[in-house]
């Protein structure tokens, strides 16, 4: 079992951006795809198993050593709190955190202070706690599961904090990206015990992943 | 009448152990409290509930204060469950055995609680068991409990297992040579404690760090494996104290070879782990198949300090659920255990008797309470696995035998 590698990897936009990622790093990513219906892609002669999963559980695949290494947005990673090992920033799947206001709101003053005792709707509650915390401003955190961007439009907020990566769903909702919280990548992440078990498996393809990103540019 | 149906569930993170499981546990306990008697260790039971305040020491697996289940006494005193065994025994020790002839080799084997949210691993009621040997600063004694730490886990039963051995001091030193202010220093240590080598990776790019620096910080979580590991680490003697750390290292490292386990040990100089309580050796524990390690210990010559009796000690927890849910992993679940006999009819003296004897040879008997007639006994002992039946009448026939 000590030789077998298996890596998880998010359904989604940042699919695509792995799999050529993980076929110059020379692992056999036959038969991956996400169209097929197919969970678990079993590669028995390299010894090399691959899940396939939504994004927001890969931390938890990857922390109870279910899989050994993974790939998951650090967005996704911030909000869960999970004991896992964040190895290489993998320099694709940019998107940023952002404070976002209706335009109406945003041009009579941007200035978030205002905003105490406000509501904010967002997907991400931890990521808006240590925000407003860090701002020393008291709000009430409305946890949605999507479409956040609806929630000031009908009045159930405020104010959003969600991730952007081209803006376009803001603007068509009339809200305005007032603050920059951070930016986040894809990462390559793994579990604790596989990385010092496995490591002779998992280290030459954390080395090449590693030389293979290093001189990437982020692209946004 | 009936009670609500909430008010008999058990709070989160707890367990029942149900007779096999409860049974598994106490033969494991038992291995474990002979084989560390066997090296000379003593047991000690302390307290469920202590001061808080004797209790929020910082300890290796970082346990705050909000991590511990609290409570008020009377008169108002905070109070909690114990999250760990460690200091309570240190408390042991400079209280109540400072006079005693060192080194203090204890053992124990106890539920800690933590009030953690239950996830990977973590329950809130934990079984441990360990030791910690008090009053010896050298590597043979941070060997010895390596090296029992190795046999505790091999006699458990558990096939694929590894401690994995780094030195903290490593990692210190190298710390003392980093152009860092206290505040940039304690931002690295968390990073490393998280994990989260990305963010310490762009910490130290925009600190300005000269590259060699960051890459010799960034290098120690690469550094596995054998013998082999404390020549790859020689650029990382950057300072004495790092040095120093590095050669405690390998002379552990050879006591281990010594007692034979080197199959059993990597060296590992990313093991780092409880910054402000570990002070030389730590190490973890971890088998196949389960995502979080099964023990955990080092060497903590500070921690009697702080409670006022300065000594150096070394010792171990392992997490006895743990290891019990990694062997219930590649074993067949066990069948509930039963009785290897049953004894039942009306001549109750003679069934009492016989009773006596055959428990007395150290045989399992269960007596039947039912008052069940020959078929009846019959089918029960079926039902339930007992292979031997033996009933006996008043009247004096030879019992039979089933």
């Amino acid at each position: 079992m000590k030789d077998m590698l298996t890596i998880a990897l998010p359904k989604g936009k940042l699919f695509e951006d792995a799999i050529p990622l993980l076929q110059e790093a020379g692992l056999c990513t036959k038969n991956l795809s996400e169209d097929s219906r197919k969970l678990v892609i079993r590669h028995e002669k390299e010894r090399l198993n691959y899940i396939i999963c939504r994004p927001t559980d890969i931390p938890t695949f990857v922390e109870y050593g279910a899989a050994d290494i993974g790939i998951v947005g650090k967005d996704t990673i911030v909000e869960q709190d999970k004991d896992i090992m964040e190895l290489v920033d993998l320099k694709f799947g940019h998107c940023r955190f952002v404070v976002a206001l209706p335009e109406t709101a945003a041009k009579k003053g941007r200035d978030l202070t205002q905003f105490n005792h406000r509501r904010v709707a967002t997907k991400f509650p931890k990521v808006a706690e240590s925000f407003f915390a860090e701002k020393g401003i008291q709000v009430e955190i409305i946890k949605l599961h999507g479409n956040i961007e609806l929630a000031p439009a009908v009045g159930l907020a405020d104010m959003i904090i969600d991730i952007v990566s081209t803006g376009r769903t803001l603007k068509e909702n009339n809200l305005v990206a007032v603050e920059d919280i951070f930016h986040a990548t894809a990462r390559l992440i793994a579990n604790r015990v596989s990385y010092r078990l496995k490591h002779q498996r998992i280290q030459p393809v954390v080395e090449r992943i590693r030389s293979l990103v290093k001189d990437r540019e982020v692209t946004y | 009448m009936a009670k609500d149906r909430n008010l008999l569930q058990i709070p989160a993170g707890m367990r029942d152990l149900l007779p096999g499981d409860a049974r598994n546990k106490r033969i494991l306990e038992n291995k474990w409290t002979d084989l560390f008697t066997t090296w000379g260790y003593q047991e000690v039971i302390t307290p469920t509930v202590e001061y808080m305040d004797a209790l929020a020491v910082d300890t290796g697996e970082e346990i705050r204060d909000d991590r511990m289940f609290q409570f008020f006494d009377r008169q108002g005193r905070i109070l909690a469950l114990r999250p760990e065994m460690t200091t309570p025994i240190a408390r042991v020790v400079a209280t109540r055995l400072k006079n005693s002839q060192f080194p203090l080799r204890l053992h124990y084997a106890a539920n800690v609680f933590r009030y953690d949210d239950p996830q990977a691993g973590r329950q809130r009621e934990i079984f441990q068991a360990g030791v910690e040997l008090i009053g010896a600063p050298g590597p043979l004694a941070d060997a010895e409990v390596i090296a029992l730490a190795v046999e505790a886990l091999r006699q458990s039963g558990l096939e694929d297992f590894q401690i994995s051995l780094g030195q903290i001091e490593v990692f210190n030193g190298l710390m003392e040579e980093l152009p860092l202010s206290d505040e940039q220093k304690a931002k690295v240590r968390s990073l490393v404690a998280k994990k989260d080598f990305v963010s310490l990776e762009e910490m130290l790019a925009k600190d300005g760090l000269c590259e060699s620096q960051a890459e010799l910080l960034l290098k120690l979580p690469t550094l596995h494996g054998g013998r082999e590991v404390l020549v790859q680490a020689l650029p990382l003697a950057v300072n004495e104290r790092a040095r120093q750390g590095l050669n405690n290292l390998r002379q552990v490292y050879d006591a281990l070879r010594t007692y034979g386990v080197e199959d059993y040990v990597a060296l590992d100089l990313g093991v780092l782990r409880g910054f402000d309580y570990y002070t030389g050796i730590v190490f973890e524990g971890y088998t196949v198949g389960l995502g979080f390690p099964i023990c955990g210990g080092g060497r903590y010559d500070g921690l009697l300090g702080q409670v006022g009796f300065d000594c150096p000690a070394t010792g171990f927890a392992i997490g006895l659920d743990r290891v019990l849910l990694a062997l219930s992993r590649s074993r067949e679940p066990e069948p509930v255990p039963v009785p290897d006999m049953l004894i039942g009819g009306d001549n109750t003296e003679k069934i009492i008797a016989v009773a006596a004897r055959l428990r007395q040879e150290g045989r399992s008997v269960e007596i039947d309470v039912l008052e069940l007639e020959e078929e009846g006994l019959k089918a029960y002992a079926a039902q339930r696995g007992i292979e031997e039946v033996v009933f006996y009448r008043k009247s004096g026939d030879d019992p039979t035998e089933g």
